[in-house]
């Protein structure tokens, strides 16, 4: 039995299929990358998957989890309280302690500084942190994290991956990981999905995928990720 | 409804009033300011010869009312306009040029706006026996143009340092032309849904004004004017004041309605 | 022979923050540089700085022979002319009230150019587009609006502020083979200010590495990628691998 099992997920916008057919599966502290191009319906699964979409959204296909859903969103602007400070949400539905470790979970090294201030006064790594903190607060036994790197600096991309690949080894936390971008998949994912026009034209290991794409959308994907030439003589 | 419908279905009606202003005096059946039969024509209830009926002086009220909505809507119209045009110069100004200039202005404006509105009005005509259309025109414009400045002033502020205006500066465009090709055409939705709004408030403020007795002088058929003349007479001759009382109702609230409309179809496309 | 574009010494405080600390800087003709820095490097105020946007506290910029600092309002407009800054779409750098057409004719209109209503080719965009505004558009093809505006003044240095920032990777891969093209068909020299590290190493022959407003290494790409000394070029180079 798998952690999250996903079958046939579909998704309507007013009469207008914008996934289809889209079935995954996620074990204990496994890493998934869902990969496509904006459009492709990416952030729509993950809402459906929190059970999130707006109700003129029509859902169907069967979604099983052995756990809390934790949920990071995309546009960390429009996803954190301006008025509310950064402490409090954290522990808007957990107690403070429980707050506090997941800040430091998500790798705030000094919650106490940063729990007294509204997100405009942090910096864009701070709130994506804190974005994640709200997320893992309820223990969540998968996270979905919708473009957490996106508009972050390289190094900072970096350590925040590692982040979320440490709290997969440590607390066995299955990660269902959305981007655009195949060299994020490559370094936090284990295996990946390849999603094109709303429905998985391709997903196996990700080494394997990399390697040798077998669909069209696959291989410009791997074309097109963003990679440094081979070291030269 | 959607915004774009309401403000298709505002105007039209908006569009229709001011067109029967205009139209004045190719409507009106009689002359406004002619008093018929004095003996006999006073205050006569609607019939075929009057659709509205006569007013105490035995003028047709029908006539009156479409005069009527020329000089309410004209004076309104000039008032704003002239009020709008100050406000939106001010505001540009003090937006743009920030420091010393903003500051000064908007302290002006402050002052300004303490002053009571209403009083000023009264005043000018109470110390100016000659003060007529004119002057009404004059003091509503030169008194209602504050709001507009801070309302430009604000969104010039707050485009001044959009990026968009960075980006043209980086490539060479000119400051007055920035001004005036961008910061101006950005300007203009709130300023609209001002004057539109402001249209309305000052056919209201007139009327009011005339409804005191200070503002046009009679005979002229400021809507308020027969309001007041028609009070007189509530008991015996309901209709003068009442279908006065009615036109003005339907513009003010066609006029708001429009402004309202606008503001929501054009905010969210600019946000 | 002069170099396109020199920055020497160049210093910015803002309060007490330092922004630039004496950066060094030379673009030749035809030559891509790319600066690259991580938020707080200074490298947008480096972007201002070159194009006049922003007035140093301390230092210098020199386009060919002319200094910035003590050129005149006409010569500034056309050294804008012939070094446009091309901001990163994300900002969304058009007036939204604009249509596309006139936005990037405008360009040619302040600097006195004769029309052209061939514009949009050079970007890869139809013709059509031109009626378009803003909003309508996504954001590879408003990015490429902004290049196709800057290319209208016919420019001899191209500065670019993060090109492919907000933007997915498949539409990266065609910005990026678009800004190949132009290098190599018009020589433009190009200065490129970004953190995407792979994007300099496609397009440009040397890079500057920028940390809390210093030039911490510079050097051809292939030796600094390849055997990256500062530490944080080394950091830089592993998160881009």
């Amino acid at each position: 039995m798998s952690l999250l099992t996903v079958r046939d997920l579909g998704v309507t916008w007013s009469g207008v299929p914008v996934v289809h057919g889209v079935s995954l599966t996620l074990e204990r502290a496994e890493g998934l990358a869902l990969v496509g191009a904006s459009g492709a319906g990416k952030s729509t699964i993950a809402l459906a998957l929190a059970g999130l979409l707006p109700p003129a959204a029509r859902v169907s296909g069967a979604v099983a989890c052995d756990g809390a859903i934790g949920m990071a969103f995309q546009d960390v602007g429009a996803g954190l309280n301006p008025v509310m400070r950064v402490g409090s949400q954290v522990a808007e539905m957990v107690s403070v302690p429980r707050a506090r470790e997941a800040l430091r979970d998500a790798g705030v090294e000094d919650p106490t500084a940063v729990w007294r201030r509204y997100p405009h006064e942090l910096s864009g790594g701070q709130r994506q942190r804190v974005m994640l903190a709200i997320a893992l607060a309820g223990e969540p036994a998968v996270l979905i994290a919708d473009e957490p790197t996106t508009a972050l600096d390289p190094t900072l991309r970096v350590a925040i991956l590692e982040r979320l690949s440490a709290l997969r080894r440590e607390r066995g936390l299955a990660l269902l990981l959305i981007t655009h971008d195949l060299a994020i998949a490559r370094r936090a994912a284990d295996r990946i999905a390849i999603l094109s026009n709303g429905t998985i034209v391709e997903d196996g290991p990700a080494a394997d995928v990399l390697a040798a794409p077998r669909t069209g959308a696959a291989a410009a994907l791997v074309a097109a990720m963003p990679r440094l030439p081979e070291a030269g003589p | 409804m959607t915004a774009g419908r309401r403000v298709q279905v505002a105007g039209i009606a908006v569009g229709i009033i001011g067109l029967i202003a205009i139209c004045a005096p190719l409507l009106a059946p009689y002359d406004p300011v002619r008093q018929l039969d004095l003996a006999a024509g006073r205050a006569l209830p609607p019939s075929w010869d009057h659709p509205l009926g006569t007013d105490l002086f035995s003028r047709d009220l029908l006539s009156r009312l479409l005069y009527g909505a020329r000089l309410s809507l004209g004076i309104a119209g000039l008032a704003v306009g002239l009020a709008v045009l100050l406000g939106t110069l001010v505001g540009l100004v003090a937006g743009w040029a920030g420091g010393w200039t903003d500051a000064v202005l908007m302290r002006a404006v402050d002052g300004f706006l303490a002053i009571p509105r209403v009083f000023v009005v009264l005043l000018v005509f109470a110390l100016w026996d000659a003060a007529g259309t004119t002057a009404m025109v004059l003091v509503l414009g030169l008194t209602g143009w504050f709001a507009t400045a801070r309302l430009v002033r604000a969104e010039v502020l707050s485009l001044r340092h959009r990026d968009f205006v960075t980006a043209l500066e980086a490539l060479g465009v000119p400051p007055t032309r920035l001004l005036f090709r961008h910061v101006v055409p950005n300007v203009l939705a709130p300023v609209v849904i001002t004057t539109t709004l402001g249209v309305g408030q000052v056919v209201l403020l007139e009327a009011g004004l005339a409804y005191l007795g200070v503002g046009v002088r009679p005979p002229a058929p400021s809507w308020g004017a027969i309001i007041r003349e028609g009070s007189a007479a509530l008991a015996t001759a309901p209709w003068i004041a009442a279908s006065a009382g009615v036109a003005l109702v339907l513009t003010v609230t066609a006029l708001s309605l429009l402004g309202d409309a606008l503001r929501d179809r054009l905010d969210p496309r600019t946000r | 022979m002069t170099a396109r574009l020199t920055i020497r010494g160049l210093t910015k405080r803002f309060g007490t923050v330092t922004a630039l600390d004496g950066v060094d800087l030379t673009v030749a003709e035809g030559e891509v540089v790319a600066v690259i820095g991580e938020s707080g490097s200074g490298k947008s105020t480096l972007a201002r700085c070159a194009v006049g946007l922003t007035r140093p506290d301390a230092g210098a910029v020199w386009h060919g022979e002319t200094d910035l600092a003590t050129c005149g309002r006409r010569t500034l407009r056309a050294l804008r002319r012939q070094a446009p800054l091309v901001f990163q779409d994300a900002s969304l750098a058009l007036d939204p009230r604009q249509r596309i057409g006139a936005a990037v004719a405008e360009a040619r209109i302040v600097h006195g150019l004769p029309p052209r209503d061939d514009l949009l080719a050079p970007v890869g965009l139809p013709p059509d587009l031109a009626r378009r505004y803003p909003h309508e558009l996504s954001g590879g093809q408003r990015q490429r609006v902004l290049l196709a505006r800057a290319l209208a003044t016919e420019p001899t240095l191209l500065l670019l502020d993060e090109p492919t920032a907000s933007l997915d990777t498949l539409t990266r891969a065609d910005v990026l083979a678009l800004l190949q093209n132009l290098v190599g068909l018009r020589g433009l020299a190009m200065l490129l200010i970004t953190h995407d590290l792979p994007a300099a190493a496609v397009l440009a022959q040397r890079l500057v590495v920028l940390e809390q407003g210093r030039v911490v290494e510079s050097g051809p790409v292939a030796s600094l990628i390849g055997r990256p000394t500062h530490p944080h070029t080394r950091a830089l180079v592993a998160a881009a691998r």
